[in-house]
């Protein structure tokens, strides 16, 4: 301590006493006082004596920095800290566009702000003005000549606020001496982050580690003129900065340049644009123009988070593909021109559309799309009573202890804008995870993998149950809670099939919704139909069928949707809820097929029967569903799952409904097979072919355009279950169309219905829609212009649904049979070779009578004389059932045995057939009896079997029959026509042959007499034999017309040569004694003019009993029949009864259903004896 | 040709520098040219203690000048002419008599409160937010500016307003000089020297009197950086830590802002620090002298004595600022004489000692020689009652408290300065040379490190030999009152003993 020393902080200088140095303090001297703190000060220095200190402040940070080639050094903590802050709030003002919501400009002007002050009333204010003032022109000078602050240069000062949701405060400004500064209180409130710079944040970042765009802003501007003279030190500091750059982004600094080379003059400006702030001044440091960046979200195109989806891309190609963002997300991304900073927050939710670009990414001031988890995972899961029937609708993975619940998809459509079904199901685009929890919570988890090698994005929701209270529980998106909503509805597909390039689909959705809890009974679903473009089909309004009452446990609403193109999946929306379906279309998906179809189709008064052959098969067989073909006849048959049309959302498997069973929604299932049709339709099912001719209805809203399989559809389970709460229609095929269009739209609705299910049949079979063929039968009787109707109908119905390249064929449902029988297809063979055939089609409303010759018809009748004329109630409407001696005499008995075993729902059933009291309905479900599913192996009830021991009721059915063979041979020998050598008997209704006798050589000798006593000659050698179909009468029709198919041309629509043909065999015995045939002249109104007519036909009628009750001479009626022979007379006499006014009930009856200029088209033989046979029912009833 | 010397003293160093510099000039040191020396003490620390003291030693000063029929001239005791502005000018109602510039709107207020700033447009009121930061605004002024001088930057610039300033322009004449005192790194004097500065080079017409000679005028500044600290406290707003940094910012500043319109810059400052207890101000800041104030008084001795011609301003701008420091010879931690610069040594040694001659003969011998001693008998008398009037009793009584009290704390303080073995000189006293010396008595001891003149002729260095030279230098002379003749006799007297015991040391003049 033993030298010259000089009282201060440096040790540079040395001298004794006041000695004068070279100069005032500068750098060097600065910098070498030693700081024994380190300069490690919070606080940044606040020593300057000057009320624009923190500009200084600025510009001294950064000649500091400056002296060091890296720009940072011992003790430059605050420095670093200073200019990185200058950087930032520079940045803000560049990227100010993108941050307009969240920033003002207000400027300052030196001149009028400073004026404010001076003349303001506030002495506090005019303190500040003085000051400020003092030092704006004390210190004005120019930075490099004077050392000043270039205040004189300077007009306005820009400064920043910044507002959002938190926080507001002022930022900072531009600043004369280094473009930018900071405020001095802490700016963690701005909210700002560029890559992962977050601005004003702990950590500091020197310019060359910025942004390019803003680097180039710097660098350029630097080239202007004069910059170096006003701002010396940061034009030192750029320089240091360049220098860093070259060696560290050697890329960025070529397109910079050597000295910012690069962006001198117009190469600056065509750069950037000027900076305005809101209200349209320039941004100007000094005379500076302030740039902003060009916002360009182009620049993120590239970002490792880009979902790279091809079908965004396809569906809009205008449009930037967004980023999947992620919390807590591990992997290696690039995000925006960094990697993914692993504790950026990533919200939920975010209200800002990101297909407008409203969004911001997280944690950054760009706007750019993104997705995060609530753009794909919707905020409510439902939750399905039962489990979700996997092998037909995707089940989101479903995985978990109770799978006894499924829940709908909780994804957005948003979701469909990138992904097809296809990908969830394949899970390798994108990964649905369903995951049962605890508490009855869900977890969703979707994955989406990014880039090969890095972790993928995982957007994941747990759904929350309800409470304890079971009051709905909100969801809260914010927080990520999803809510589980549990609704009791189904929703089912028909049919299940699809084609890529294939005929336009012909769908029925069925929606059935149980939902009548509190909080749930105003559900009203709404379905929505989205293709594969993920755009919404237009489908029309759905049908409503079925209505649910709060009160009533087992109701149901049903709705049915027609869709008509092709779909990928279903959104389901209810009561504020939604999520999607999913079929599982891969596994539906058929190409047009090879196999050519041909269908026959019955539609018969009582019953309706569909037969079809395929080019493979010729040999017809009976419509199924869902049943194995190789089985069909024999014993139980096995499923067909690829013969099934219908998907049932619910799993098929009934002992999988234990929650269903629960929860008393079991008529979500018990629907389906009521209001479309039952999954197996087969011979051992309960649904089958033939079946009951019967439309369900449920009040359809007449005014509309009807459909089958919405409106209506085919009553499959009548006489099966009870069908309470629906109307059935069985009088179809001749309800009085004319004065009632709803049997006009019922007619139409039923076959459509069942053109469906033939057209489900092909698509489900490898079969070729277009090349599908139909014959359909259409009974003699039948007047003109009903047939055209009913051939409009299956022409527009076929067009529609099945093929424009064929036409459907018609066939006189009476001659078809013969062709069955013909060659020895059924269980007899026949030939009308020698001696004529006859064949007759006993249906329920109508016979029909064909004579063959030849091999041709040669004479063809029809009237209305079949089973319906001994069941039914005669020409009575109203409530005639109750009299009807068949209903009378068994119904009691029928009840009884039902309920004894245990079916008293079928006697629901049945009480509900009955209340129509339409004593055909009723008779019709006796006879169904015995084919009844349910009741097999439990009780028999064979009504056929009953009526056949019943020797009160025996008399009804020979008259029956013998009327028919006496009217047929009248009608032979008036044409001079041989005995015939057979008479085969088809239709259901010749079962009730059967009652009559089980033995066809005993029908044979009945006729033979009958035709003896009517030729009045000898029977021919060869004889006669009657054939009675006995398995399957009604089938006889459809397999013959089958047959008969193949000489008819499908390739164009009927030209009538066929009906031409029939027409000039048709003839109609007038049923008078002079056996003449009707003519032209026969009209309705003729001969309703002409009493003498219908009087004869009660001669003839008389002429017909005599010839029966002779018979009995020869034939004993009690011994062949078991008819009480002490009876006849009583018989006789009923029969005899009322004859003449019999007559003309029938025939006015008829005559009101018909045009008064046609000719008569039946006889008119029959009427009095269909009223005879229901009084005879009747009085053998009270016996 | 004479001038004013107008010295603002800033802050509570600027107090302790004019301390300083009053007890030279009491002690005799020159300066120049300088006619009268104006102090204005600039300080918002009513309370503070180092500012009383100053004030209260200017006035003793003065008093004991005034009650000096003959006004003693340079080289002599309070030989310099210390007047306070109101002294200097003829119409100065308005002004109050004392040498410290009181700030106004400034008491139990904010400095936001004091801008008034709810009230500012949002422009101005955003710019305001920007430049300070909210606990500038939340400041309390009547604490002192503690350490924001950016505060103190607009606060201070009042003084541009006021009556003071006013009257200071309106009797400066054009070779008058101005010398600016302050501390930087603390609050009040670093925002204070701008804004006096540039006021004073900004002047113009219609706002202040003389404003040719304001921007040309002759400005000196000492600026004393650190050379203490604080002790550690919780919740200090003062920050021993901060007060580099702010150094060197504020260095930084005056690099452009500052130095080169000032004619002379003093720096000074120490690392060899001593830490105060924390006081932000309001607890009456009291810190000890400190060697660098002493120092600090001599920079403005040495501008004083410049040439005119060393300190030409044209057009506001000074012609080559010149810029010092001061050396010392020796880095030890407590100086003595021995140890300071020669040039230094020469200024201060001899009226610093004499002073302190004056002060331990009025100490421990006056009482004892009044009315025997021969130069205190011959009239006009130096007797009891003059010991009891209020010259001698109070004035230079307090003078010389005042002193030894300075001393004393220079010596204790560290860096230290302790040239005499004085009671209360504990640094000089802990000396083992001084063991059985009866302190403050003993002449011979009294020069630290310095042995009196030995040798067969030389006499005892004690009170006695003292008043045999007093009793010479009195001999057939004539004095006014007895106050003039205690303190030209004490002067003559003193310097001879010097001279004769302590040749090597003050080689006759």
């Amino acid at each position: 301590m033993d030298n010259k020393h000089v009282l201060t902080l440096h040790t540079i200088t040395n001298g004794e006493d006041w000695f004068s140095r070279s100069g005032g303090y500068g750098k060097k001297e600065i910098e070498a006082i030693e700081d024994p703190e380190g300069g490690n000060t919070k606080e940044p220095p606040t020593s300057i004596p000057s009320p624009f200190a923190r500009f200084d402040l600025v510009r001294t940070a950064f000649a500091r920095l400056a002296q060091f080639e890296t720009l940072t050094g011992k003790d430059t903590h605050n420095d670093e800290r200073l200019v990185s802050e200058c950087f930032d709030v520079g940045e803000l003002f560049f990227n100010f566009d993108k941050l307009k919501d969240n920033l003002d400009i207000i400027s300052w002007n030196k001149t009028d702000n400073l004026n404010t002050l001076r003349e303001s009333s506030a002495v506090g204010h005019q303190r500040l003005g003085a000051a400020l003032n003092l030092f704006l022109e004390q210190d004005g000078g120019q930075a490099r000549q004077d050392g000043g602050y270039n205040f004189a240069r300077m007009d306005s000062l820009f400064i920043l606020r910044y507002t959002d949701d938190r926080d507001s405060g002022i930022v900072g400004g531009t600043s004369p001496s280094t473009l930018f500064f900071s405020a001095p209180h802490s700016l963690k409130f701005v909210n700002v982050q560029f890559g992962n710079q977050k601005l004003f944040g702990d950590g500091f970042t020197p310019l060359h580690l910025r942004d390019a765009d803003y680097q180039k802003f710097w660098h350029g501007l630097s080239t202007r003129p004069g910059f170096g003279d006003c701002f010396p030190e940061v034009l030192a500091y750029l320089q240091k900065s360049l220098n860093l750059l070259k060696q560290q982004n050697n890329k960025l600094w070529q397109q910079i340049g050597n000295g910012a080379e690069k962006l001198r003059g117009d190469a600056f400006e065509t750069l950037f644009d000027n900076l305005t702030s809101a209200n349209g001044d320039l941004v100007e440091i000094l005379d500076y123009r302030m740039k902003k960046v060009r916002v360009d979200a182009t620049q993120f195109s590239r970002s490792g988070f880009v979902l790279n989806s091809e079908k965004y891309a396809r569906l809009f190609p205008d449009k930037l593909s967004p980023m999947l963002l992620q919390e807590n997300y591990q992997g290696r991304l690039i995000y925006t021109k960094d990697y993914w900073n692993k504790a950026q927050a990533v919200p939920p939710v975010v209200a800002e559309d990101w297909r407008e670009n409203k969004r911001k990414l997280p944690g950054q001031a760009d706007f750019y799309p993104w997705l995060t988890i609530s753009d794909f995972l919707d905020p409510y899961i439902i939750r399905l009573v039962y489990p979700i029937n996997a092998d037909k609708f995707y089940d989101g993975g479903l995985t978990g202890n109770s799978l006894l619940q499924s829940y709908l998809l909780p994804l957005t459509k948003t979701f469909f804008d990138f992904f097809d079904a296809d990908d969830l199901i394949a899970g390798k685009k994108v990964k649905l995870l369903l995951e049962n929890r605890a508490g009855n919570s869900v977890k969703a988890t979707l994955t989406i993998p990014l880039l090969p090698g890095e972790p993928p994005i995982v957007f994941d929701r747990i759904y929350y149950a309800n409470d304890i209270s079971e009051a709905p529980r909100p969801a809260n998106e914010t927080r990520n809670e999803g809510a589980v909503t549990e609704y009791q509805f189904g929703v089912n597909l028909m049919p299940f099939v699809r084609f890529a390039n294939g005929p336009s689909p012909i769908y029925r959705v069925q929606v059935v919704d149980q939902d009548l809890d509190h909080y749930t009974y105003g559900n009203d679903y709404k379905l929505q139909f989205l293709t594969r473009d993920n755009k919404p089909l237009p489908v029309a309004e759905p049908k409503e069928r079925s209505r649910k009452k709060q009160n009533v446990p087992d109701s149901v609403t049903t709705k049915y949707y027609a869709v008509g193109q092709n779909f990928d999946y279903i959104a389901v929306e209810a009561g504020g809820r939604r999520g999607l379906i999913l079929p599982r279309f891969d596994q539906a998906l058929r190409e047009p097929g090879a196999v050519d179809f041909t269908f026959a189709i019955d539609f018969g008064t009582t019953n309706t029967h569909i037969e079809y052959t395929t080019n493979a098969d010729p040999n017809p067989k009976a419509f199924t569903m869902g049943v194995a073909d190789d089985e069909n006849m024999v014993g139980k048959s096995a499923t067909n799952p690829a013969d099934s049309a219908i998907a049932t959302l619910h799993h098929p498997d009934p002992t999988r409904r234990q929650y269903m069973n629960a929860v008393k929604a079991t008529d979500i299932a018990d629907v389906v097979p009521v209001e479309l049709h039952p999954d197996r339709i087969g011979p051992h099912e309960r649904a089958s072919f033939p079946t009951r001719t019967a439309l369900l209805e449920n009040t359809p809203r007449w005014a509309e355009t009807l459909a089958g399989f919405m409106d209506f559809n085919p009553a499959l389970l009548y006489e099966k279950q009870n069908l309470m709460g629906y109307t059935v229609e069985t009088n179809l095929k001749w309800a009085n169309y004319r004065q009632d269009d709803r049997e006009e739209k019922r007619v139409e609705a039923y076959i459509q219905s069942l053109l469906l299910l033939v057209r489900n049949k092909v698509l489900l079979n490898n079969g070729n829609l277009a090349a599908t063929k139909l014959v359909w039968f259409y009974p003699l009787s039948m007047l003109e212009t009903r047939r055209n109707y009913f051939e409009e109908v299956w022409n527009r119905q076929f067009a529609a649904i099945i093929s424009t390249k064929t036409f459907p064929q018609r066939i006189p449902e009476s001659t078809a049979p013969y062709y069955w029988y013909e060659g020895g297809s059924g269980e007899h063979a026949i030939q009308a070779e020698s001696y004529p055939a006859v064949c007759v089609d006993i249906g329920g409303g109508t016979s029909d009578v064909v004579v063959f010759q030849r091999g041709k018809p040669t004479l063809i009748t029809s009237f209305r004389f079949a089973a319906n004329a001994i069941f039914g109630d005669a020409f009575a409407t109203e409530g005639a059932a109750l009299r009807n001696g068949f209903v009378r005499k068994y119904e009691t008995k029928i009840t009884a045995l039902l309920n004894d075993n245990g079916f008293g729902e079928l006697v629901k059933a049945y009480e509900k057939i009955k209340g129509r009291q339409r004593s055909e309905d009723i008779v019709a479900f006796f006879f169904s009896l015995k084919d009844n599913r349910d009741l097999q192996g439990k009780v028999s009830i064979d009504f056929n079997e009953m009526l056949g021991k019943d020797e009160s009721l025996k008399i009804v059915f020979l008259v029956f029959y013998t009327a028919l063979v006496y009217h047929i041979a009248q009608m032979m020998k008036a044409r001079q026509m041989a005995m015939p050598r057979y008479i085969a008997f088809s239709g259901n209704g010749s079962k009730v042959l059967r009652v009559l006798s089980t033995k066809p050589a005993v029908l044979s000798q009945l006729a033979r007499l009958i035709y003896q006593s009517v030729y009045e000659a000898d029977y021919h050698t060869d004889g006669l034999e009657v054939i009675v179909e006995q398995k399957a009468p009604k089938e006889a029709t459809c397999k013959g017309g089958l047959k008969h198919s193949t000489t008819l041309r499908f390739d164009r629509a009927d030209d009538g040569r066929n009906d031409e043909l029939i027409e000039a065999t048709k003839r109609v015995l007038l049923g008078t004694t002079d056996q003449r045939f009707a003519g032209r002249k026969d009209t309705y109104e003729t001969i309703g003019n002409d009493p003498a007519v219908l009087t004869d036909v009660v001669g003839e009628v008389r002429a017909f009993l005599t010839v029966l009750f002779s018979v009995n001479e020869t034939m004993p009626f009690k011994d062949k029949f078991g008819v009480r022979a002490g009876d006849l007379d009583e018989y006789r006499k009923i029969l005899e009864k009322d004859l003449a006014d019999n007559v003309q009930v029938g025939f006015k009856r008829k005559r009101n259903d018909s045009d008064q200029k046609d000719p008569v088209e039946e006889t008119l033989f029959f009427y009095p004896l269909v009223k005879g046979l229901n009084a005879l029912a009747a009085h053998a009833a009270n016996q | 040709m004479a001038h004013k010397l107008f010295i603002f003293a800033i802050g509570g160093t600027g107090s302790r520098v004019v301390k300083a510099l009053t007890m030279l000039l009491a002690s005799g040191v020159t300066l120049g040219d300088t006619s009268v020396v104006v102090p204005i003490i600039v300080d918002p620390h009513k309370a503070n203690d180092d500012l009383k003291r100053t004030e209260d030693l200017l006035k003793t000063y003065q008093r004991i000048r005034n009650d000096l029929t003959q006004k003693p001239g340079p080289g002599a005791f309070f030989g310099q002419d210390i007047r306070t502005l109101k002294n200097i000018i003829n119409n100065s109602d308005k002004l109050a008599d004392t040498y410290t510039f009181e700030l106004k709107g400034v008491g139990n207020e904010t400095f936001g409160q004091y801008i008034d700033y709810a009230q500012l447009d949002p422009a101005n009121k955003a710019l305001t937010e920007l430049l300070f930061s909210e606990r500038n605004l939340n400041t309390e002024m009547n604490v002192g500016f503690v350490g924001n001088p950016n505060i103190g930057s607009v606060v201070l610039n009042q003084f541009k307003d006021s009556d003071e300033f006013r009257q200071f322009a309106a009797n400066f004449a054009a070779n008058d000089r101005v010398f600016i005192i302050s501390s930087i790194f603390g609050g009040t004097g670093a925002a204070g020297f701008p804004i006096i500065l540039k006021n004073i080079r900004g002047a113009t017409a219609g706002d202040l009197d003389n404003p040719e000679y304001l921007r040309n005028a002759r400005i000196g500044a000492l600026t004393a950086l650190p050379y203490f600290g604080v002790e550690p406290n919780t919740e200090r707003r003062i920050d021993k830590a901060t007060f580099y940094s702010k150094a060197k910012a504020a260095l930084h500043y005056y690099g452009r802002g500052v130095n080169d319109r000032l004619n002379r810059l003093y720096y000074i400052g120490d690392q060899l620090t001593q830490n105060y207890a924390y006081d932000p101000g309001e607890g009456g800041q009291r810190n000890d002298a400190h060697v660098v104030e002493l120092a600090g008084a001599l920079a403005i001795a040495d501008f004083a004595n410049l040439a005119d011609a060393d300190l030409d301003t044209e057009n506001g701008k000074p012609v080559g600022p010149v810029f010092s420091e001061f050396g010392i010879r020796k880095n030890v931690e407590t100086l003595t004489m021995a140890d300071l610069g020669e040039e230094t040594r020469q200024t201060l040694a001899r009226p610093l000692t004499k002073m302190a001659l004056l002060n331990a003969y009025i100490t421990h011998q006056m009482r004892e020689s009044s009315g025997s001693m021969a130069w205190t008998k011959e009239a006009p008398a130096i007797d009891s009652s003059f010991l009891g009037g209020s010259f001698y009793k109070t004035y230079l009584g307090d003078f010389s408290r005042a002193f030894t009290v300075w001393l004393g704390e220079m010596s204790r303080n560290k860096r230290g300065f302790a040239p005499f073995a004085l009671e209360g000189n504990t640094k000089a006293n802990e000396n083992p040379a001084l063991q059985n010396v009866a302190v403050g008595r003993d002449l011979a001891h009294l020069l630290v490190g310095y042995a009196p003149k030995g040798g067969l002729f030389a006499g005892k260095t004690d009170f006695n030999a003292l008043e045999n030279l007093l009793n010479k230098t009195t001999l057939r002379k004539t004095y006014p009152t007895p106050a003039d003749k205690l303190m030209q006799a004490f002067g003559s007297g003193s310097d001879a003993f010097l001279g004769e015991k302590f040749p090597d040391l003050f080689k006759n003049a």
